[in-house]
């Protein structure tokens, strides 16, 4: 306990796997000859992340850099409790927001109001909490005119404004944001920005996936740079990104 | 100082056993419930008349077929119209459960959600259908001149036991149909064979001594008898229909849990 005092989100050595093959899945019926024939087919998982080490305290931001593939948005997926760990140990304390896809979980057919709703229980909200927050979250995404139209007419960026607005209207303890923010102009980016430093300032600990190294070097506190699933570095912030920056380019 | 496990998750709502995650998730059902019915409505005229729309019709179609047929039934359409609407529960309830759980794999790749509501919430929606067209067999019994036997109390049981059985194997297909693809059409199929094996337009006492088996094993047999009992008959089911009906919607509740809960930790290599 207290190795992990103030600790938002401590890992150690974490290993997950996911399937190696993306074939949907598998036919009943091929499955039953292949049992008949004591020859049936394992899914074949392979290390998607391995022995990963990093902790995030109260109100830090760390970010995830790495080239595509390296296993960010797997981490963020693993931190939101999605994918279990295969080995290790993770434990994200409080409430989660987390930021995979703006938006998953919308219905275009519903209406921003109607999404507003859905996407605030799926992320785990009451129907009191929801309706509390719903006036401000509309109103921090700027579509009081739009509320009654159905999503599906809306813009990504509007979607994203939308998402945003809803999960972190309530304070989470811990967000986990991936790229997503990328999507708004740039109003909505530097209110993006001014929301996620009002929430750490109360105490929210962020892990920002992002491959936008000046924005790391700006905002970040330490970072954690992956690589085919494998921890490169985690450190401070700049020495991650110098180290990253140094690597890219040699 | 608490020692914590050396591997696993702790976060969110891990710390809950499964059932108390759906119980948590209990208003995101009931969105996802509203949702289902919303959709299904939003863009036709009638609205949720539809969902009144399709049992009379039903009705009408298995008056003018098969009241000629079962003539010694007194007041057939009301003694099908019943089976007919257990039956469409049961059914469109469990398709919709698959559909709603490959459905919500694009959620969960994103967001943590009990897997269970995704099911769960076709089962309520379909069970908020079956109410609304309960509520209309008044209407019914004045069109055909019936005065049939009514008691409340038999009648919410029933309802509970059917919703139990359905919600048991909905979940049970619902996780099968995530791992394989032509689970739902296999079932499909099978549910062309359960419908015409179960007496919903016909009457039990059709069925030939020597296939008289299939009828006591059919569990939805039993649970429309004990449906069928306050809304058509005397009131009281028999005590055998009573006991099989409950003993087949626990189990089936219980199984159908189990099997979602067991598959439910592999989902995160199929979604």
């Amino acid at each position: 306990m207290t190795a992990d005092r103030g600790n938002r989100i401590s890992v150690r050595r974490l290993s997950a796997q996911l399937r190696r093959e993306r074939r949907p899945s598998r036919s009943l019926r091929e499955w039953v000859v292949q049992s008949i024939g004591g020859r049936r087919e394992r899914a074949v998982l392979f290390d998607v992340l391995a022995d990963i080490d990093f902790c995030v305290r109260a109100g830090e931001l760390a970010a995830v850099v790495g080239p595509n593939g390296a296993g960010k948005t797997s981490l963020l997926r693993v931190l939101a409790g999605i994918i279990p760990p295969h080995s290790g140990r993770v434990r994200v304390a409080g409430r989660i927001a987390p930021l995979i896809d703006l938006g998953a979980g919308f219905d275009p057919e519903l209406t921003g109001d109607e999404n507003v709703s859905l996407y605030g229980s799926i992320l785990g909200m009451t129907r009191g909490e929801v309706e509390r927050r719903r006036e401000e979250a509309i109103e921090f995404s700027g579509l009081a005119d739009a509320r009654d139209v159905p999503v599906k007419s809306y813009s990504t960026g509007m979607v994203a404004r939308l998402g945003f607005a809803v999960a972190t209207a309530v304070t989470p303890e811990v967000l986990l944001i991936d790229e997503v923010i990328a999507v708004g102009d740039e109003e909505f980016r530097a209110r993006c920005f001014e929301r996620i430093s009002a929430l750490r300032a109360a105490g929210t600990a962020v892990v920002l996936v992002t491959h936008d190294l000046p924005l790391v070097d700006r905002w970040a506190d330490s970072a954690l740079h992956l690589r085919d699933g494998c921890q490169v570095a985690f450190d401070e912030a700049r020495v991650v990104t110098a180290a990253y920056r140094m690597e890219v380019a040699a | 100082m608490g020692i914590a496990a050396a591997t696993g998750y702790e976060g969110g709502v891990s710390r809950l056993r499964p059932l108390a995650r759906v119980v948590a998730y209990r208003d995101c059902l009931s969105v996802l419930a509203t949702r289902c019915v919303k959709v299904r409505y939003r863009r036709s005229v009638l609205g949720v008349g539809w969902s009144l729309l399709y049992p009379l019709t039903a009705m009408l179609v298995l008056t003018a077929v098969f009241s000629r047929v079962f003539t010694d039934l007194a007041h057939y359409p009301l003694y099908a119209i019943v089976g007919f609407l257990a039956w469409g529960f049961f059914s469109l309830s469990c398709i919709q459960a698959m559909d709603a759980l490959i459905g919500g794999a694009t959620v969960m790749r994103k967001v943590y959600v009990p897997a269970a509501v995704f099911p769960l919430s076709a089962v309520v929606a379909n069970f908020v259908n079956l109410l609304l067209s309960i509520a209309l067999l008044p209407l019914v019994v004045w069109l055909i001149g019936a005065s049939p036997g009514f008691h409340i109390g038999w009648l919410v049981f029933a309802l509970i036991l059917l919703a139990m059985f359905t919600a048991g194997l909905s979940l049970a297909l619902a996780a099968l149909n995530l791992f394989f693809q032509d689970v739902r059409y296999f079932f499909d199929a099978g549910l062309l064979i359960w419908f015409y094996a179960t007496p919903i337009v016909y009457p039990a006492e059709v069925i030939p001594e020597q296939y008289a088996a299939l009828v006591w094993l059919n569990p939805l047999h039993w649970l429309i008898v004990v449906l069928r009992a306050p809304l058509y008959g005397g009131g009281a089911p028999p005590a055998l229909a009573v006991g099989a009906a409950a003993s087949v919607a626990v189990a089936a509740l219980v199984v159908g849990w189990l099997i979602f809960s067991r598959l439910e930790r592999r989902f995160h290599l199929y979604l």
